[in-house]
């Protein structure tokens, strides 16, 4: 800024950013996520991917007039529409599915594969409707705008779902760079090849060059902010379990942990330098790492138990100013 | 094969899950409870300060009963640990349960006197791995094979110079282990666990193999080859002892049958820490696992240090063992070796093999309880800087070795600043300018009670905590009451007594060496400022636009 030169204070106003990742269908991360705008006076939300549950426990109906769960492996009896209620909050908190069923469907899909498939995709985009809805009539009072990525966990049927239904305050940004608050967004949920070999797990090189793709659309790389699920390799933000060939840990006393990141990603880090990385994808691994003039972080997730880990960053014009890590 | 039975069965059996990532087979309870005997329980070198302070500081007490006691109580602190742990599973231990349940300056503040408490105990890690086991090795193998080189290596390792130089190498080598990651030390520890294995099963046997007699023979054989002046050590002690004004044989007394439980905390604080990472799968199952891991943990420790009690009063005779700890306490005798029980099993039978695999054993434990010191304190770091309570640098992640370098690099000075004090009074002819702080060893002790204390206050409110409730509904430990009362409430009450106990202990009996004046109002001093730092960290964060007090605030639902 020259010395007796006009300050530009919109351009200098800071921007906070409220970042979480990884909800896996938690109802109630969701609902604190849309209101940790006010919580923590941020500008902008943005939900990193994985978006979507890996449960669903069945609400059996019995013929005595009973239903039936034993969801988290405890059996219960629910006798009454409350119960019922209490046990379908109880259900989306610990980020499962439920649906209702009678003992007799239930014994048709439990071994049909594709029964089961459909019912994760109807209810997964059922459940995804109702939480744009949410955040439309929530966000839509403070104005506040929300854009949401997908992950490797994520099938690609949502995409497209999610794109079709995006409203003023909600937008799906997966493989788009978009502009949020002055600043650009390239957001990937791909990955890198992880063991459960996931549709948007990639092997590093084409990860690579999926990535370049994306991040070499945005125009201002000293203000960029890369929303990508994977974190780069062995950054601490990338620590897991390592598993073996049956998905057992491996271990030695305790389990053997590592780096699991992507190398395609610290690539593409090291050589655009831009202003912060977002990401996600290992749960336990609550970290940052300064990588040159470029700040990556990885807030965890912690969405079974119902507590929202995100991040509060703090940007002003091309510096990140500040920030905190949050878990509440 | 990936089990969807397991997983099932844990989830619900009756629930469908899809191929996601996350989900993965249990770590088995047998694989935790064998292998974790290495990084948690610090049985021999731990144990040891119950069987030679003990006797001497609690004349009165009945050992066996005295460890029964502490084990029986600490069950129901256990089993409240383990709620929290499946409740949380991912959330990272005692720091966050009560930043979460309770307040974030109260979880900052106990978890950095734990932290800071690690210091002590990283210098005490070299004393272990000299004075405790390399040192009465060397010279007890040395002497039944005659080798008059290991016997004079061993002495020097218990010299004061001698611990100093071996916590300096200690540190280093743990540092180096530290640096590239947690795998290389678990890869090694494997090994390191055989030798503990070894080494307790050696130490059991020996005690059991030989008499009250034996031991007056063989120990009067073995040390008149150290201090040839005189020729029955044993009567040496206790008499040394009793001109002193100690009186070695007192009546039985409750009083002192507990007071040897912040002894034995120094033990027992520990085998909580085997909690794993539960995965994806939370449930009725998680909990029970995890409460079967560490309640076994609790009581393989706790029936050692039952029989170890039984097999060296046996042995050494409750007069020598207090008059023993009188004067090692008190420096009335410069013990060439000095009679710790690893050390006392050690050289009975004329066979080099069971003092070899016990010194060795001890070794281990010292030198990895070193290592997960490091990895322990580092992570307590990490947490305090994410929040921002402490600065970015505690928990910056090295560009070379992708580690938290500046926290090992903070260890690893403390480690050898405290180890300087820790084996004073004079390292290299030069007097220490401060007291020893060998004394204040159940200082580590009183940290882990300090910080207990707070964990088991959260665990009682937990259940009715408002901004927890949700938290508290899901958790699997909420299905189990006892008269109405949710068994974590119960749990923490139980800990809360028993950690309160001990903290009266240690802060009234001048015989556990932390309660002078000086000692006392330091620590005090210590936690008032952690209170003051944090409040006036918060102040410059919230200028900045950060409040810190939103680190583990509920977020309100909609």
């Amino acid at each position: 800024m020259p010395l007796f030169g006009k300050q530009d204070k919109d351009k200098d106003k800071p921007v906070r950013l409220f970042f979480a990742t990884d909800v896996h269908s938690s109802e109630k991360v969701f609902t604190k996520f849309l209101n940790a705008a006010d919580h923590y006076k941020a500008d902008v939300l943005i939900l990193g991917g994985d978006l979507t549950g890996k449960f669903v426990a069945p609400l059996i109906k019995r013929e005595d007039g009973t239903t039936y769960t034993d969801f988290l492996g405890i059996p219960k009896v629910l006798r009454n529409e409350p119960e019922i209620r209490e046990m379908e909050e109880e259900i989306r908190i610990a980020g499962y599915y439920y649906y209702h069923t009678t003992q007799k469907e239930y014994e048709q899909v439990k071994d049909n594969k594709q029964k089961i498939d459909d019912l994760f995709e109807n209810l997964m985009l059922e459940t995804l409707q109702q939480w744009v809805d949410l955040a439309e009539k929530r966000l839509s009072k403070s104005g506040v705008k929300c854009f949401v990525t997908g992950g490797n966990d994520d099938p690609f049927k949502i995409d497209d779902y999610m794109r079709s239904i995006r409203t003023e305050h909600v937008d799906y940004v997966e493989g788009n760079v978009v502009d949020v608050c002055g600043y650009e967004m390239a957001a990937s949920g791909y990955s890198n090849m992880t063991p459960w070999k996931l549709p948007r797990d990639l092997d590093e090189d084409q990860l690579y060059v999926k990535l370049d793709e994306l991040v070499s659309q945005v125009k201002d790389k000293s203000k960029a902010i890369y929303c990508i699920h994977v974190p780069p390799y062995d950054t601490g933000m990338d620590l897991a379990i390592y598993l073996d060939k049956d998905l057992k840990y491996q271990h030695a006393g305790q389990p053997i942990e590592g780096p699991v990141g992507s190398h395609a990603v610290s690539k593409l880090i090291d050589k655009y330098q831009p202003l912060i990385t977002l990401h996600g994808h290992i749960h336990e691994s609550r970290c940052f790492y300064r990588w040159g003039r470029t700040m990556c972080f990885n807030p965890g997730s912690e969405y079974s138990e119902g507590i929202l880990r995100g991040v509060l960053i703090i940007l002003k014009g091309p510096k990140m100013d500040a920030y905190q890590f949050t878990s509440g | 094969m990936s089990s969807p039975e397991e997983l099932a069965k844990a989830a619900g059996r009756t629930v469908f899950r899809r191929s996601a990532s996350g989900l993965m087979r249990q770590f088995t309870a047998y694989d935790v409870l064998v292998y974790n005997i290495a990084w948690s329980m610090l049985l021999i070198d731990g144990a040891a300060y119950v069987y030679l302070w003990g006797p001497f500081a609690f004349p009165g007490a009945n050992i066996p009963l005295g460890m029964l006691i502490v084990t029986l109580w600490a069950t129901p602190q256990f089993l409240a640990y383990a709620m929290l742990a499946s409740t949380m599973p991912r959330s990272g231990g005692d720091y966050v349960w009560q930043s979460r349940i309770l307040q974030g300056s109260v979880g900052f503040v106990t978890m950095m006197v734990m932290a800071l408490s690690l210091f002590i105990w990283v210098a005490l890690n070299g004393y272990w791995v000299t004075a405790f086991s390399s040192s009465p090795m060397l010279e007890i193998v040395g002497t039944q094979v005659n080798n008059a080189g290991m016997v004079n290596l061993g002495i020097w390792l218990s010299s004061p110079n001698g611990i100093f130089v071996g916590t300096i190498i200690v540190n280093i080598v743990t540092f180096l282990m530290f640096l590239p990651g947690i795998t290389p030390g678990l890869k090694s520890g494997r090994y390191g666990f055989w030798l503990v294995v070894l080494g307790i099963g050696a130490l059991t046997v020996q005690m059991a193999l030989y008499s009250h007699t034996d031991f007056v023979t063989q120990y009067n054989a073995f040390m008149v080859k150290l201090d040839p002046t005189h020729t029955n050590y044993y009567q040496y002690v206790i008499d040394t002892a009793s001109s002193a004004g100690f009186a070695p044989n007192t009546a039985f007394s409750w009083f002192d049958t507990l007071g040897l439980m912040p002894l034995a905390w120094i033990v027992l604080a520990w085998p909580m820490w085997i909690f794993l990472n539960l995965g994806e799968v939370k449930g009725a199952d998680s909990l029970k696992r995890i409460s079967m891991l560490t309640l076994s943990s609790l009581w393989i420790c706790g029936i050692f240090m039952i029989i170890w009690g039984y097999e060296i009063v046996n042995l050494a005779g409750w007069t020598f063992l207090s008059s023993a700890g009188y004067d090692w306490f008190n420096g009335t005798i410069a013990f060439p070796l000095i009679p710790w029980f690893m050390n006392i099993a050690s050289l009975m039978g004329s066979s080099f093999v069971p003092g070899l695999l016990i010194g060795l054993g001890a070794m281990a434990i010292g030198l990895w309880e070193c290592w997960v010191n490091y990895v322990g304190g580092s992570r307590i770091m990490l947490a305090a800087s994410l929040d921002r309570a402490l600065p970015e640098w505690f928990g910056r992640i090295g560009r070379r070795f992708r580690q938290l370098v500046n926290v090992g690099i903070v260890y690893l000075i403390m480690g050898i600043v405290i180890g300087y004090f820790y084996d004073c009074p004079t390292i290299m002819g030069v007097s220490c300018p401060l007291p020893t702080f060998y004394t204040y060893t159940p200082y580590t002790s009183l940290a882990a009670s300090v910080f207990q204390w707070f964990t088991m206050l959260a665990a009682v409110v937990f259940p009715f905590r408002a901004h927890m409730r949700d938290v508290w509904r899901t958790s699997p430990a909420s299905r189990y009451l006892l008269a109405g009362i949710p068994v974590i409430s119960i749990g923490g009450v139980a800990g809360m007594g028993l950690q309160s106990v001990m903290i009266w202990y240690e802060v009234s009996v001048s015989n556990l060496g932390i309660n002078s004046q000086p000692s006392l109002i330091a620590f005090g001093a210590l936690l008032v400022g952690l209170f003051a730092y944090w409040w006036l960290v918060y102040g410059y964060w919230k200028q900045k636009g950060l409040n810190l007090t939103l680190a583990y605030r509920e977020v309100p639902p909609m």
